[in-house]
């Protein structure tokens, strides 16, 4: 898909006196490991809010938020009192982890999950100075969103749909805490911007792999679904990342990038905190993103997102690398 | 004060505790819906305004 009439890169707003660069909050450059650093969404839990470098601009974006953007947002936040609840008193046991995991996974797709994949909980999902939370292990669930919806980003359809997806996958994720509560071990549903990076998680989880447009890839769904996490102390079996073959792709392919309108998708990956991956520009995409109820242009236009391209696509690639490789040995 | 508070712990999951957290969302949700409905208005006009114009809306009192 070609994204509809999206506004240019002139903002209606301006900086009197701007802020830090949001690229060397997160790190951009440096070679040493650490902690991320909240920037622009948080709930300020850790550090507060007031202290964010870009929390005015965050402000104005949930001001700029449509009316039923905003109706979205308020039922979520009611849901938000039920991610934490009583534990059974009783404890299944789960001697079998593998089982287990197939048993959590299979509740997660029942109650509407896309995708389910289970992780230990990893540094680099945490906030520098925020703190961590009390469980092992993560079960990262990836809701999917309305294509025909997602077709009309960036205008505010777009944003719609995707607070939707956020309040349906904070739903999923609350019951799929209740029901390990009701196996007798603790868990607590993660969603909707709570202080926890998803991302990583969901990578760790096999959900996909990172693409160029900053954003996770899935082989079935491509990048058009919404992230959510369960923490929980019950024990299970991980699963492992996955090779589907983005890579291959997005080093050949700039679709997105093309596509961006104030430029910011890099083409080529980037050192950040110690890890070399691909990065999108942040000071050049979030005020974009804020203009325009959150953008979203880069996930969809990637060929990946297209519905039922992801599979057929993964196979080719990782062919083609087989052949390439065979051919230079 | 420490023991006062050991001596009255309630666990996440009593009622109490429940009904406490539901007051202070709602009130969160209330304080949320009526910022957003005084000022989202006038700063979405504000925006408007300054896309016609091409003067540039400044955000820097938002933060404060
Ligand atoms: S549009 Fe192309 S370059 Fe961008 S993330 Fe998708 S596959 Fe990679
Ligand atoms: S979300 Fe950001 S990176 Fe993606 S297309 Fe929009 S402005 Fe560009």
């Amino acid at each position: 898909m070609r994204p509809k009439d999206p506004p240019p890169a002139t903002y209606p707003f301006a900086y009197r006196n701007p802020p830090r660069s949001g690229n060397a909050v997160n790190g951009l450059g440096e070679q040493e490991k650490s902690l991320a650093r909240p920037v622009f969404h948080s709930t300020g839990r850790g550090g507060g809010r007031q202290s964010l470098d870009w929390a005015a601009l965050d402000l104005l974006f949930n001001f700029l938020t449509s009316p039923g953007c905003f109706w979205q947002v308020l039922r979520t936040l009611w849901q938000r009192r039920l991610y934490v609840g009583p534990v059974a008193r009783a404890r299944v046991p789960a001697d079998d982890t593998a089982a287990m995991a197939a048993r959590i996974k299979a509740e997660a797709k029942r109650l509407g999950a896309g995708i389910a994949g289970v992780t230990t909980l990893r540094d680099d999902a945490l906030y520098e100075g925020y703190p961590r939370p009390p469980y092992k292990y993560v079960v990262s669930i990836g809701t999917v969103m309305d294509r025909k919806e997602m077709e009309h980003v960036p205008q505010s359809r777009g944003a719609r749909e995707v607070m939707r997806t956020y309040r349906r996958s904070s739903r999923i994720a609350i019951d799929l805490a209740a029901y390990i509560r009701g196996l007798g071990w603790p868990a607590q549903a993660y969603a909707d911007g709570e202080d926890l990076i998803q991302i990583p998680l969901a990578l760790a989880a096999g959900l996909g792999e990172l693409g160029k447009h900053g954003s996770i890839i899935n082989k079935e769904f491509g990048s058009n679904f919404r992230l959510a996490a369960v923490l929980t102390d019950l024990p299970l079996a991980c699963d492992a990342p996955v090779d589907i073959g983005v890579d291959d792709l997005c080093t050949r392919c700039r679709r997105c990038e093309l596509d961006c309108p104030p430029d910011a998708i890099l083409d080529e990956k980037q050192m950040v905190r110690g890890v070399e991956k691909w990065y999108v520009d942040f000071d050049k995409c979030i005020p974009y993103f804020a203009m325009t109820e959150g953008c979203g242009i880069c996930i969809e236009v990637c060929p990946w997102s297209e519905p039922g391209r992801g599979p057929a696509l993964s196979e080719a690639l990782i062919a083609k690398r087989r052949k390439e490789n065979h051919e230079s040995d | 004060m420490k023991s006062f508070q050991e001596d009255f712990y309630l666990d996440a999951s009593h009622p109490l505790r429940r009904l406490s957290r539901n007051v202070r969302l709602i009130g969160y949700i209330l304080q949320v819906a009526f910022l957003w409905l005084v000022e989202g208005g006038r700063v979405r006009r504000a925006v408007l305004r300054a896309r016609e114009t091409r003067e540039p809306f400044e955000i820097d009192h938002l933060g404060d």
